[in-house]
């Protein structure tokens, strides 16, 4: 017999289905970098050649490459770190076919997309205040929950790469460990009020998906226009000629122009998408605790309190959801084991101080 | 605009694809915050706007009232107010009888508008338990066969056993814990009417009749008379009345209330003292009324500006009906009456015990009526309590989806800002345009900018450009 579905089933379907459309979309992102990843190595060989680099300034070529190069490393990483979390489940990869990027063998195109979503540290990214390490979290932590979300051979894999990913990890992974012991020992008034606040958890996430799969479309279009672009750019530039004092000035503007689109092209591939970036870092809880003057708890209890500002980031609760949420917290015997702190340790405080944190910012 | 221009283009010479779905999305985001928003304005939460003088003065208002109360309603039978109350009865009691026919005028004797009524309503069921088919009733006589009488109560029960014992020529008492039917009661009666519905008709106005001649007294009553009793209290005969006719035994508690009933009938506690009780309570209430719609059109006429003043706008700010605030002074004024009204009664119960506890007396003097009005007041304030947590919770609910729907208009809009470059991506794709190059270099830097490309990589000038392709000298 079908029963009609809570309004928290409702909502967790809902977010299922819109990380399940973001994943493809990351799928997708990752099929078009790698042209346009071609076409900006490309451009730049014509312009070393213009500027006639001499093999012995190679090292500042390669400064001047870092961006892409960082992006390229980062596609590696995800990959070496995906495969290692593979090897350590005893070859999940296998198991799980089909039901995901995460339990399928992670292959070179998805790698891209999830590097790209998740950002590439630069020097001077406004938008992203990730640093690189950090960028690397978050994407695992993304292929960790979705193992687990999957569920089946996948899930041992999952909990190893969230359990790489570290706190940022946990978020992810929260409402999958919090959510599966949370409702269990709970009394019928605190029940209903853990699934309020988890459905409004879940449409906040829905709507962090949906902002993901409209950014992630843009920036497909995008990638896609100014591969093309650059092709024609690539084209044109051949017809200049390697010296520049003999170009017209014309020529020459247009040439510092695609210099230019190059590296705004090569954005393109490394600022991460809005709505999947982690909401609440270290950096934002350090600086709190600046500004409060409080002492800093220990490293545990740290991250734990970077995973519950993700969790609950714009999510408005009341004393009374407090206290509930926290007792719902601390009688969870799994997610208290996984993030390794004793209950006794386990104050209101954090809650408060998290909650506190998340309004500074 | 050329800007919008630019936007709408979905498929340039180029092969481009510029077709956005962040306009779209924030107009639905829009629609859903619009939505929200209407909503949680749409929740009310019902405070009392009271402030200290509405207090006072509905707590002078109740004690005022509970003063009159003591002096001048008191108890059956030295009630000042309780006189006049029995006077205006004997009088709609004539009116009543000049109504069907009565000649006797203004002058004509009370007793003789009650005999008038007496021929005109006649019901089968008037036995006074002396000299009469009532006499085998033990416990009835004169003095309480109104209570005792079931067809002579002012309730639902009175008015079908009436009808019952007209229909089947029975008369029923309630004596003694027991319910007692007379058979055949009086042989000389008929019902009139030529069916079903007509008889019914007439066997109700009959009902009706009969109580209006006997709410002051019988005809041949000395001094005030036997009354009709108090609906307030008839109840005590339903419960024995009920479960007798389902074969429960009545339980000594339904008994003793039923005896204390009467002993308060007895003592002259009818429906003409009820009323009695009913003025003080009913002036309670008018002047806590008026008070809070005399202080709020004060405040009309001292703040409001004597151009823009109107009928509508005053009754607005000063109706005393349909708010919470005058229910609130209500429910003060009422408290206090009863209070005070309770504590009295209590006293004088004790009082006329002689140190135990006298529940006759307690409940001779305690106002039914007030606490009546009491209870209404307080069901009310409950029902907004509990219908203000709901709506605060509703309130709450829709304030935290909001703050979700906010979360992701902001995120759109910050979104819509970082990706309006397709203008500067036409602009330099527009490169064998002679025209233009110098736009598109300006417009390569703003790219570079939106992109958050690193400022020491832009190149923004021709000189940087000459630079960077010339290598450093």
């Amino acid at each position: 017999m079908a029963k009609k579905k809570s309004a928290l089933e409702t909502a967790q379907t809902k977010a299922k289905k819109l990380s399940e459309q973001t994943n493809k979309k990351i799928e997708e992102l990752g099929g078009v970098t790698n042209e346009l990843h071609k076409q900006l190595t490309e451009i730049q060989n014509i312009f070393d050649e213009i500027r006639g680099i001499p093999a012995k300034d190679k090292i500042q070529l390669s400064k001047l490459k870092k961006v892409r190069l960082e992006w390229e490393h980062q596609v590696e990483k995800i990959e070496a770190d995906y495969k290692e979390a593979e090897v350590k489940a005893g070859g999940f990869g296998a198991a799980g076919a089909g039901a995901g990027i995460a339990v399928a063998a992670l292959g070179p195109t998805v790698a891209m997309g999830v590097a790209t979503t998740f950002g590439v540290a630069s020097t001077g990214t406004a938008i992203s205040t990730l640093s690189g390490a950090a960028a690397t979290n978050a994407a695992l932590a993304w292929l960790g929950g979705g193992a687990l979300a999957a569920g089946g051979g996948g899930m041992a894999g999952g909990q190893i790469l969230l359990a790489l990913a570290g706190p940022v990890g946990w978020v992810i992974a929260g409402a999958t460990l919090l959510g599966s012991g949370i409702f269990f020992f709970s009394a019928l008034s605190d029940k209903k009020r853990l699934e309020k606040i988890f459905t409004n958890i879940s449409n906040r996430d829905s709507n962090s998906f949906k902002l993901a799969i409209v950014e992630l479309e843009e920036r497909i279009t995008r990638i896609s226009n100014e591969t093309k672009l650059l092709a024609k750019a690539i084209a044109e530039a051949k017809i200049f000629g390697t010296n520049y004092d003999d170009m017209t000035e014309q020529q020459q503007y247009e040439l510092i122009s695609f210099v230019n689109l190059m590296n705004s092209s090569t954005q393109l591939l490394v600022n991460p998408i809005l709505g999947l970036q982690p909401k609440f870092t270290n950096v934002d809880l350090d600086n709190y605790f600046d500004a409060s003057k409080a002492q800093k708890p220990s490293e545990e209890i740290q991250n734990l309190m970077v995973a519950l500002g993700n969790l609950l980031y714009r999510i408005k609760l009341d004393d009374t959801d407090k206290k509930v949420l926290w007792k719902a917290i601390r009688s969870n015997k799994k997610f208290i084991k996984a993030i390794g702190i004793k209950k006794k340790d386990l104050e209101l405080d954090i809650l408060q101080d998290t909650i506190a944190a998340l309004e500074l910012n | 605009m050329e800007s919008a221009v630019f936007l709408e283009l979905e498929d340039t010479g180029n092969g481009f694809n510029f077709k956005s779905s962040i306009e779209a999305e924030i107009n639905n985001a829009q629609i859903e915050l619009d939505e929200l928003n209407e909503t949680i304005d749409s929740i009310r939460i019902i405070r009392p706007e009271c402030d200290k003088v509405d207090y006072a003065l509905a707590i002078s208002s109740g004690a005022i009232c509970r003063i009159i109360d003591i002096f001048l309603v008191g108890k059956p039978g030295e009630s000042p107010l309780g006189n006049i109350t029995d006077k205006w009865f004997e009088n709609r009691t004539k009116d009543f009888a000049k109504l069907w026919g009565w000649s006797g005028g203004k002058e004509g004797s009370t007793s003789s508008a009650i005999r008038f009524l007496e021929e005109k309503f006649k019901i089968p069921y008037d036995q006074r338990g002396a000299s009469d088919a009532g006499q085998y009733i033990f416990g009835l006589n004169p003095t309480n066969h109104h209570f005792k009488s079931l067809a002579h109560n002012p309730s639902l029960l009175g008015l079908f056993f009436s009808i019952l014992d007209q229909f089947t020529n029975q008369s029923h008492f309630v004596t003694e814990g027991e319910l007692i039917s007379l058979q055949r009661a009086d042989d000389g009666f008929e019902l009139q009417g030529t069916n079903v519905t007509s008889k019914l008709f007439s066997a109700f106005v009959n009902w009706f009749g009969h109580i209006i001649s006997d709410i002051s007294g019988s005809s041949g009553s000395k001094g005030r008379g036997m009354g009709i009793p108090s609906p307030l209290w008839t109840w005590t005969n339903d419960v024995i009345a009920i479960k007798r006719k389902l074969n429960i035994e009545p339980s000594d508690f339904d008994k003793s209330v039923n005896d204390l009933a009467l002993k308060m009938f007895n003592q002259g506690y009818d429906i003409r003292f009820q009323s009695t009780q009913a003025i003080p309570v009913i002036i309670n209430e008018l002047v806590v009324r008026l008070f809070y719609s005399v202080r709020r059109l004060v405040k009309y006429f001292s703040q409001s500006d004597r151009n823009h003043r109107s009928f509508g706008e005053m009754w607005k700010k000063c109706e005393p009906f349909s708010n919470a605030t005058v229910k609130r002074m209500l429910t003060v004024a009422h408290g206090t009456f009863c209070l005070v009204d309770v504590g009295d009664a209590t006293v004088r119960g004790f009082v006329a015990g002689g140190g135990t506890f006298n529940a006759l007396e307690f409940f001779m003097r305690v106002n039914v009526v007030g606490i009546g009005r009491f209870t209404i007041s307080l069901y009310g304030e409950v029902k907004r309590e509990i219908q203000n947590t709901r709506n605060s919770q509703r309130l709450f609910e829709n304030v935290r989806e909001r703050e979700v729907v906010k979360y992701y208009l902001e995120g759109l809009k910050l979104l819509s800002n970082e990706y309006d470059d397709q203008e500067l991506v036409l602009l330099i794709s527009d490169f064998s345009n002679s025209d233009v190059y110098r736009e598109m270099l300006s417009a390569s830097v703003e790219l570079a900018n939106k992109r958050h490309v690193p400022q020491e990589k832009i190149i923004s000038s021709k000189e940087s450009g000459d630079a960077y392709f010339r290598g450093t000298k």
